[in-house]
């Protein structure tokens, strides 16, 4: 009997651990997920250095895991634009030739890359599949759709300039980007709330729906409903990539490279989903042993995605005024 | 009665869960407010900082900030009117009044700390601009007063865009020194920091120095 106790208590902690470190992961990629600044070259003071700004004392130190991750990506995106920029220089010579297909390439990568930093729809992917059933096809079309969406509408915005102003420039972008983001933050905080009532209702039902089962129609409608509400927010790296194609009079190569960078973008967060849905099964799988911790967990799992998903929307929202 | 026991059970797990989530919740909320600074950086600046010494120490830093090409290709197509790859005198005030002076309310990106003090930067003077290999480059000097003395000066250099939307590296010649160096004993210090929620911070340098007796 004892030894059955403590079992259960093991299994209990054990599960009550994961979805503490999980919360802990998507807590630390929500909190790097923040809406684009204005250009600081041209917003004459709106935005002081005050604002965030560090202690004097706090000016050396070794950097964390984290801050490496984010060097590394700056860094790689800063070495991937250039490279671009002579390419794209180059096709003025020769528009469809090795020069554009390199410009490509690295446009996949770009896309690759871009999506490691903060924001595309990461978070909302990992907490949509903590809350919600779903297998490896689920998670690669919810990926791609978020990044395809996410890129269409930064082309879009792009396109709506150019037929307004005579030359697009990121500033003009950077005036239309928070409207949009602000919609997309209050769907968010819809499809989040209206996912926390089914989650609700499923863990007071305790008919806990076994992973890797496809979701039924009423399943997918979420699925497509959660992908283009995080999808909306136009991504201002695919963006100025645009522009910058315009600029240099290569707008058909430009328009190719958005396709590649939507394909990049969405092989990182493909990663991500395909990664929450592994942890969630393999914490469930951990707690499958007692009936009390796998409710637990899994009501943890239910209510912690769907409760993310609304905390961002809600956060960003305020935040964004 | 072992279905009345069921239910309670069932609640209990349910209040469990949701009091474990809203704490989650809260150190969530905790953490995005405490980390809205980050976003994606869209300009990249390598930046050579020059220590400029006079006869009573430090006077000021002399920059240059070399853009990326992308962003140089927007500069050069906004401010080169006559496309001739170089910026006139007209061309030159325009980029100064547009670009250059409104970095004055961010005090130029620069965070500097003189013997653990924060010493605001409050103008730059001489600013030019040009195109070297395809790039374009700003330079331009900071006055930052320090008086030298037989005690040891910290002066701690940071350039950070507190939105993230400007990256800024300090070029591999980065730090030199010019001006009337050698009546001071001078030496440096390169490190790269972190915050202690993670948050990358650009690079530092702290330059040291001492009137020579």
């Amino acid at each position: 009997m004892i030894s059955s106790s403590r079992s259960q208590i093991r299994r209990l902690f054990a599960g009550a651990m994961i979805v503490v470190v999980a919360a802990l992961l998507c807590a630390a990629s929500f909190k790097a997920f923040a809406q684009d600044a204005p250009h600081p070259f041209s917003r004459g003071g709106e935005q002081g250095v005050s604002k965030g700004e560090p202690a004097a004392g706090s000016v050396t130190g070794e950097a964390s895991f984290l801050a490496r991750i984010y060097r590394f990506s700056t860094a790689f995106q800063k070495e991937i634009r250039e490279r671009m920029t002579e390419f794209a220089r180059e096709m003025k010579n020769e528009p469809f030739g090795r020069s554009c297909a390199l410009f490509l390439f690295f446009a996949f990568l770009y896309g690759v890359v871009h999506a490691i930093g903060p924001g595309h729809g990461k978070s909302v992917v990992a907490s949509y599949f903590f809350c919600r059933p779903g297998g490896l096809s689920h998670a690669l079309l919810m990926a791609n759709m978020v990044t395809f969406i996410h890129v269409l509408s930064g082309a879009l915005v792009v396109a709506v300039l150019a037929i307004i102003f005579p030359a697009v420039r990121q500033t003009q972008f950077d005036m239309v980007v928070p409207p949009i983001a602000r919609i997309s933050y209050s769907l968010m905080i819809a499809v989040g709330a209206y996912l926390l009532v089914i989650s609700l209702r499923t863990v007071r039902r305790k008919e806990p729906e076994e992973e890797g089962i496809p979701p039924g129609r009423g399943s997918l409608s979420h699925l497509f409903a959660t992908a283009i509400v995080a999808g909306l927010i136009p991504c201002p790296g695919a963006a100025l990539i645009l522009m910058f194609s315009m600029l240099l009079g290569i707008l058909p190569q430009g328009i190719l490279a958005m396709l590649f960078i939507a394909l990049g973008m969405g092989v990182t967060t493909s990663a991500v989903a395909v990664a929450s849905i592994l942890f969630k099964g393999f914490a469930l799988s951990l707690a499958r042993g007692s009936s009390n911790s796998f409710t637990f967990v899994y009501a943890g799992f239910e209510l912690l995605g769907a409760l993310m998903i609304m905390a961002f929307g809600s956060l960003m929202l305020i935040g964004s005024f | 009665m072992p279905r009345r026991h069921s239910r309670e059970s069932d609640t209990l797990i349910v209040q469990r869960s949701v009091s474990i989530i809203s704490v989650f919740s809260c150190a969530l909320a905790l953490l995005v407010i405490s980390g809205s600074a980050h976003a994606h950086p869209h300009v990249f600046v390598d930046a050579k900082v020059e220590f400029l010494f006079d006869g009573t120490g430090l006077a000021g830093l002399r920059e240059e900030w070399v853009f990326d090409g992308m962003t140089s290709e927007w500069m050069k197509a906004d401010y080169d009117a006559d496309k001739d790859g170089a910026f006139k005198a007209a061309e030159l005030k325009k980029i100064e009044s547009e670009m250059f002076d409104s970095l004055k309310a961010e005090r130029y990106f620069h965070r500097v700390v003189v013997d653990g003090r924060e010493c605001p930067v409050t103008g730059a003077s001489g600013f030019s601009a040009a195109v070297v290999k395809g790039r374009v480059a700003f330079r331009f000097f900071v006055p930052v007063r320090v008086s030298g003395s037989a005690k040891k000066r910290s002066v701690k250099l940071r350039l950070e865009d507190p939105s993230i939307y400007t990256d800024f590296v300090f070029s591999k010649d980065t730090p030199s020194l010019a001006g009337e160096r050698q009546r001071f004993s001078t030496e440096f210090k390169r490190s790269g920091g972190a915050q202690p929620d993670g948050r990358y911070i650009p690079e530092t340098i702290e330059l040291r120095f001492r009137k020579r007796p």
